[in-house]
């Protein structure tokens, strides 16, 4: 069986924006959700890099949408995750949980902190 | 809008013209609450994101290749050269490792930049230019070369029987051929220009007396790791495209 695709940090964070879109999955409101989520906005140049990077490598798919005036006639692109995208995906959180298995993380700082 | 045609324009230069189109969309839809500042900073910033490796890359393997090749040179061929192989079969055999060594060194550097080394294509051009390089420098040491000749055998063996492997081969082998053969044929020409210009041996003082002849070889050695590392990105991208993953579908395919 292959072993899943290897993702870094940013690119879960934008997997995770584009599985909670849903069908809703493009540049802004991806950028938008990430910020949302993170508090972070994302640069576009590295946001459309990694799409491109994870489309080269399988792990999502992208369709023209509709032009709207507001875009100046300019069609959307939106993102979805392929199913491999999906496994990785699911993997890598499976690795962070097993991590996470007997922490308290989101109880605070101070829980493990010991010289505070 | 001026501006948005305008950017997409520039964004034309380094994206296909629907990729530009969306892109520039997307900036357009955040201009109206960021400002025109940032609008533009955002086109730079992608521009930059999208083009900044292949350069790099291509600068990276262009001097990779030309060291690399000095350097095998150096110890098979060199004046000073501890370990010279038997001149018959030995040499040519070792001059076509020079050429392939060198640009083994110079597609690998650019893959890695260009790709990453998670790339399986990288990591297998990395393990031929170990097994090359180890070859040239270590050719003389029975045990050494024994394991590289093993290990050669044995990757492509495993190249020739999975088909996935083999796809992925065929980018390093394809990509190496040219650059070699190309490098080849530079050798030659120079060679003969070098005759043309002036017969007989050349020092410190005739090269400074026809500086043509650098930039002659210069300009036919960056058109040789064009072709090279051009070769390997149109092949990686059909690889890319070969290996279909996903069977759902979520709607048009993305052109």
């Amino acid at each position: 069986m292959k072993s899943p695709t290897t993702l870094g940090e940013f690119e879960q964070v934008v997997l995770l924006a584009i599985l909670r879109l849903e069908k809703d999955a493009y540049g802004v409101t991806i950028r938008a959700e990430i910020a949302k989520c993170t508090g972070r906005e994302p640069a576009p140049g590295a946001l459309y890099t990694t799409l491109d990077r994870m489309e080269e490598k399988g792990i999502v798919r992208s369709w023209l949408g509709e032009a709207t005036p507001q875009r100046g006639g300019r069609a959307k692109r939106y993102f979805a995750l392929t199913k491999a995208g999906l496994t990785a995906l699911v993997s890598a959180q499976r690795a962070y949980q097993s991590l996470l298995d007997g922490l308290d993380l989101l109880g605070g700082i101070h829980a493990y902190c010991f010289n505070c | 809008m001026l501006t948005a045609s305008t950017a997409e324009w520039i964004l034309c230069r380094v994206t296909s013209h629907e990729r530009a189109a969306s892109i520039v969309g997307d900036l357009v839809e955040i201009e109206e609450q960021k400002g025109l500042l940032w609008f533009w900073l955002s086109v730079a910033g992608v521009v930059f994101s999208l083009v900044w490796r292949q350069p790099l890359a291509f600068v990276a393997a262009f001097y990779a290749g030309a060291w690399t090749f000095f350097g095998f040179q150096m110890a098979i061929m060199g004046i000073n050269a501890q370990h010279r192989p038997p001149e018959y079969p030995w040499m040519p055999v070792f001059t076509v490792l020079i050429f392939a060594g060198s640009m083994l060194c110079a597609v690998s550097l650019y893959a890695a930049i260009r790709y990453g080394v998670q790339d399986k294509v990288t990591q297998i051009a990395f393990a031929w230019t170990s097994l090359v390089t180890s070859v040239i420098y270590l050719w003389w040491q029975p045990v050494v070369l024994g394991l590289c000749i093993t290990a050669a055998l044995l990757i492509v063996s495993v190249s020739i029987f999975n088909s996935k492997l083999r796809k992925e081969a065929l980018v390093v082998l394809v990509s190496v051929v040219i650059g070699s053969v190309l490098r080849f044929f530079v050798g030659l020409l120079a060679g003969l220009y070098q005759h043309f210009l002036l017969r007989g041996p050349w020092g410190t003082r005739e090269m400074q007396e026809h500086p043509s002849l650098e930039w002659v070889v210069f300009c036919m050695l960056i058109l040789t790791f064009w072709a090279s590392t051009s070769a390997w990105s149109r092949m990686h991208n059909w690889l890319m495209r070969d290996q279909a993953i996903d069977t759902e579908s979520e709607g048009k395919p993305a052109v």
